[in-house]
């Protein structure tokens, strides 16, 4: 299959997710996901237009429309992250936590190798700021499963899909984008083939996942719960305690 | 090179999550009483409490295993050694049970703490696993060295079993308090709505 194919193939789905979404009303629910699927639709079809028409320009239109994508893509994740989290307000918290240290982690391995290079490294081309960007995306992602997964949080049908669409994309995008950073032009046309398909599979993944609205029953706020927590904490780190105690070990106190 | 790895690394970890995610999504079943059973579970199985620190004591105590060894065959005491191997595992097995229990219950429960402490919530992350770790090391051990291999085990457990009692008593009895406050978790209005 050619890669104009592919293009036409991807660009015909985004519609068609877009066009479910707005006839499912699922739209109205995931703004922001759709948004997303939105600009990405019209930053293929300009690359497309672009690419016939005025090709020297095609390269820095790709590179501006990937990196607005992929700040977009970091908006989509802090967007599922309240959604998935408005019922758990303490599972939200941790959530953006864990957020704020990978954010943290990456300004600081950032600065430290900007500090130790002195300079912005000359081999720091656009392939590696992408590679970084979508690895820093994928650390977010995935801590964000982690945390919904300890919780226990339910998050239905619907944002399932979008999270395993999105996620995969990510995952293979991170690899490849290191491969392409390694190997070089040798592999852009392999690296091109696989980004395409992933992207292919994740609205695929989209397309069934988000075909109607499936609401996700959430527990009620609790009440009175504010002013006990650490006293709740207290008493499950003195079972801990005691556990261990029982187990043949003093618990620390 | 190593950007390389890190990356594949980072990407394959993010696909096995989602493979999990999405296994565990489609093995949940359907319904807001999930949640409530969940609580509910794990509350009574750490109501159920632990073995009796007299029958630990009896299973890891050398005395009865003297006396089988000058009293009887070879074949009888290799089965009593092979069920008091399979009482101690039961025992560990037990313990490992509620702690997952009582890991389960705080976790169904602080979600909802809007004013949750992070760092403790990662102190209480580290204590259950560094707990349920020791759990399986001791499992692994007495599973390949049998119970009788550690002989100043017995006393320590004794000690520490006349303290989880007391402690056992006062969280259970505040936790029983607190889940009668979460909707969905077994309080009586909830009861009184279903």
């Amino acid at each position: 299959m050619s890669a104009l194919t592919i293009w036409w193939i991807g660009i015909c789905l985004e519609s068609v997710v877009i066009a479910q979404g707005i006839r499912a009303k699922v739209f109205t629910k995931y703004p922001v996901f759709f948004a997303y699927l939105a600009f990405v639709l019209a930053s293929e079809v300009s690359r497309y237009a672009i690419y016939e028409r005025v090709r020297p320009l095609y390269r820095g239109w790709w590179w501006t429309t990937e990196f607005i994508g992929v700040l977009l893509g970091y908006l989509l994740i802090m967007n599922v992250l309240e959604k998935v989290l408005t019922a758990y307000p303490g599972a939200r918290k941790f959530a953006r936590n864990i957020g704020m240290f990978i954010f943290a982690g990456i300004v600081l391995f950032t600065s430290a190798e900007w500090l130790f290079q002195r300079q912005i490294s000359p081999a720091l081309t656009s392939i590696e700021v992408g590679r970084n960007l979508r690895s820093a995306e994928a650390l977010l992602l995935s801590a964000l499963l982690l945390v919904i997964a300890y919780y226990g949080v339910r998050i239905g049908r619907n944002m399932t899909g979008i999270i395993a669409g999105y996620g995969m994309y990510i995952a293979l995008e991170v690899i490849m984008y290191a491969c392409r950073a390694l190997f070089g032009q040798s592999f852009q046309s392999s690296f091109s083939r696989v980004r395409s398909y992933s992207y292919l599979v994740a609205l695929v993944v989209w397309l069934a996942a988000l075909w109607s609205y499936s609401p996700v029953v959430q527990p009620e706020p609790p009440l009175q719960l504010e002013s006990d927590y650490q006293a709740f904490a207290d008493s499950t780190r003195e079972r801990i305690d005691a556990m261990r105690s029982y187990l043949g070990r003093p618990g620390k106190r | 090179m190593i950007q390389l790895v890190f990356s594949i690394f980072l990407g394959a970890g993010l696909i096995a999550l989602l493979y999990l995610f999405w296994m565990r999504e489609r093995a949940r079943p359907e319904g807001g009483a999930e949640a409530l059973l969940n609580a509910q579970n794990a509350l009574n199985k750490l109501k159920g409490g632990l073995l009796p620190t007299a029958l630990i004591a009896r299973v890891f105590a050398q005395d009865d295993l003297r006396f089988v060894a000058t009293h009887s065959t070879l074949e009888v005491q290799k089965a009593f050694r092979k069920e008091r191997k399979r009482l101690a595992l039961f025992w560990i097995g037990q313990v490992r049970s509620q702690i997952v229990s009582l890991r389960k219950f705080h976790l169904g429960k602080s979600r909802f703490y809007a004013r949750l402490s992070f760092a403790t919530e990662l102190r209480l992350a580290a204590a259950f696993s560094l707990l349920l770790g020791e759990c399986r090391i001791l499992q692994a051990m007495i599973y390949l060295r049998g119970p009788y291999a550690f002989p100043g085990f017995v006393g320590r457990t004794i000690t520490g079993a006349a303290r989880v009692c007391g402690v056992s008593e006062r969280s259970i009895a505040y936790m029983s308090l607190s889940s009668s406050k979460i909707p969905g978790s077994g309080g009586t209005e909830n009861q009184a709505a279903l």
